[in-house]
């Protein structure tokens, strides 16, 4: 089965590639310059010139929406890669030569782990102060146990296969292992989780952007349109409600392709498949 | 002598307050000619997989040595020094997972030559291994497949194409055919069998079976709770075995008197875990014809002629 024929996991990676379409072109697609400001037509809802409505500065909000998808997608990609390759190296080692190393990074997991995540987010973020690489190694700070959890799992039930045992007589080294036999084999889960984690991600990025940590105010960020547009809940709720089908439309479109992934990767489908 | 192992033993501990030892192995000595072939036969989980591992310097052991011609193979830390990787292989048990899933067989093939710096593409390696495909009976239209769309047959023998690519001196055979259909089991003994001899390799052949262990060994060595119990060329213990534990399996061999056999099946009782038996005979708790005498642990002794035997009664007829 293609992964094409998923139905949800097609229209994820439709949806993903249009961010990513807008993210590129933005400044050709965006109807208005998403910082200038006008303040006579501030609040407008909805119309031809602004189809989604002008903010509390007159500044179009389409046009910052569509410049949020940067950032957005620089936040969700660029957490996921770090947490992954921080995760597989972890955990790859953890599950290679385990005994005390295996023990020490294991235990180092327990107690990120035992923190709140978002709320260790919130404290790495302001302690670094704004900006957006200082979100992206927050969220990595609180993303990464999980990736070197199930790389750990993985290598752990690997490398007691029969072919490890093999290619060791051969005299190959523990790197060559790794790299060459191990990492190939264990994979599979980590591009699952890494799919559905870019919109966990995002989410998360949302969420310290709404409570005031993310890019400087004049940046275009969905969770900071959110946390700027709630004063108008009642009298504009177009600043709010258009982040908002933004930010879940994302993340929908990461989780679709999650579990497309991980139906087409799981190797009892693909046996279905072959009898 | 190819191969000589002496006094290997190994020992697991488990749990962290009151640590327990788990002898697996215990002062296992064997040697092993070039061109020979030594069968070790066993019930499962009586080391026979330990053995092999520790031989060929996967899991370093608690304590024993083991010479390759004369010389030995292990650094201190229990590792297998450099010079000796690729001379010592062996064929696992389970075909499923003997070879990479994610690679082609070719490339598996040609690994172990790129192991050894040897670079694969010189005309004599391919030339080597194309032979090697041939000889083990495979054609190469089996080269770009991946193993999952092989047989287990097949897959063991590209495995044998690929341990013997390196020509080495020693080949452990781990239970290589316990997982195959016995029309291909047959046909894979016979392709190992003739390739030792062509190529005059010392095997080291696994197994639980001892039809299959009979045909195919020079000598027979059988193992029993980690330690090996009685030593001996094939003919002479299948004719006149001499440890009652030997004696029970090749009673279930020819299925003769299954009922008083089933009595003696050895199983592992609570005080041997416990520790009471700890200077005793292995078979002791299990021994139709246990003795006084047996409380002490007796040691390999030769019987007659190149039979040895670890049992006090046998000893004394």
């Amino acid at each position: 089965m293609c992964i094409l024929e998923n139905k949800l996991a097609f229209a994820g990676m439709v949806i993903i590639a249009m961010l990513v379409i807008l993210a590129l072109f933005a400044p050709l697609l965006a109807p208005h310059d998403p910082y200038v400001q006008s303040l006579g037509q501030s609040l407008i809802g909805p119309c031809r010139d602004y189809p989604f409505g002008t903010d509390e500065f007159g500044r179009c909000v389409l046009s910052r929406i569509i410049y949020g998808t940067r950032i957005s997608l620089v936040i969700g990609l660029g957490v996921t890669t770090m947490s992954t390759i921080i995760g597989v190296v972890l955990g790859m080692v953890a599950g290679f030569h385990n005994g005390r190393l295996d023990e020490i990074i294991m235990r180092v997991v327990d107690v990120f782990l035992a923190f709140p995540g978002l709320i260790l987010a919130l404290v790495v973020a302001g302690l670094l102060g704004p900006g957006t690489l200082n979100v992206v190694i927050a969220l990595t700070v609180v993303g990464w146990m999980g990736y070197a959890r199930v790389i750990r799992g993985a290598v752990l039930a690997e490398k007691e296969k029969e072919y490890i045992g093999a290619v060791q007589t051969f005299g190959a080294g523990d790197c060559y292992i790794m790299l060459r036999h191990l990492l190939p084999n264990v994979m599979t889960p980590i591009v699952v989780m890494a799919s559905a984690g870019v919109g966990y991600v995002i989410l998360a990025a949302a969420g310290l952007s709404f409570l005031g940590l993310g890019a400087e105010p004049p940046a275009p960020v969905w969770g900071a349109m959110l946390n700027y547009g709630k004063a108008y809940l009642q009298s504009a709720p177009h600043l709010t409600i258009f982040p908002g089908l933004a930010i879940m439309i994302t993340v929908l479109a990461f989780n679709f392709l999650g579990d497309g992934l991980r139906d087409q990767l799981d190797p009892r489908m693909k046996n279905l498949h072959f009898r | 002598m190819l191969l000589r192992v002496e006094k290997i033993s190994k020992e697991y501990t488990s749990g962290i307050f009151r640590s327990r030892r788990h002898r697996v192995l215990e002062e296992v000595t064997f040697a092993l000619a070039q061109g020979e072939t030594l069968g070790l036969v066993g019930e499962s989980g009586c080391g026979k997989s330990t053995l092999a591992r520790i031989i060929l310097g996967l899991t370093p052991p608690s304590s024993g040595k083991v010479f390759l011609l004369g010389q030995e193979v292990f650094s201190r830390g229990g590792r297998l020094k450099k010079e000796f990787f690729g001379r010592m292989q062996i064929v696992f048990q389970h075909p499923e997972s003997a070879l990479n899933p994610r690679m082609k067989v070719w490339d598996s093939l040609l690994e172990p030559l790129l192991l050894q710096k040897k670079n694969p593409l010189k005309e004599e390696h391919i030339n080597r291994c194309s032979k090697l495909l041939r000889r083990v009976g495979l054609g190469e239209e089996y080269l770009c497949r991946y193993p999952h769309e092989l047989s287990g047959g097949q897959i063991q023998r590209i495995v044998l194409a690929q341990v013997l690519s390196l020509q080495p001196d020693l080949l452990i055979a781990d239970e290589p055919t316990s997982q195959l259909d016995v029309s291909v089991q047959a046909q894979v003994l016979r392709i190992l069998k003739d390739i030792q001899v062509e190529n005059n390799i010392g095997l080291l052949f696994i197994s639980h079976d001892l039809d299959v262990v009979g045909w195919i060994s020079d000598r027979i060595a059988v193992m029993l709770r980690g330690q090996i119990i009685e030593h001996a060329p094939a003919g002479l213990i299948r004719r006149k075995p001499l440890h009652p534990y030997t004696r029970l399996l090749l009673g279930n061999y020819s299925m003769s008197d299954s009922k008083k056999a089933s009595r003696a099946v050895p199983r592992r009782s609570m005080e041997l875990d416990s520790g009471i038996f700890e200077n005793a005979c292995v078979y002791f708790s299990d021994c139709p014809q246990a003795q006084q005498e047996c409380r002490q642990k007796p040691w390999l002794q030769e019987v007659s002629d190149g039979h040895y035997a670890a049992c006090w009664q046998a000893v004394r007829k």
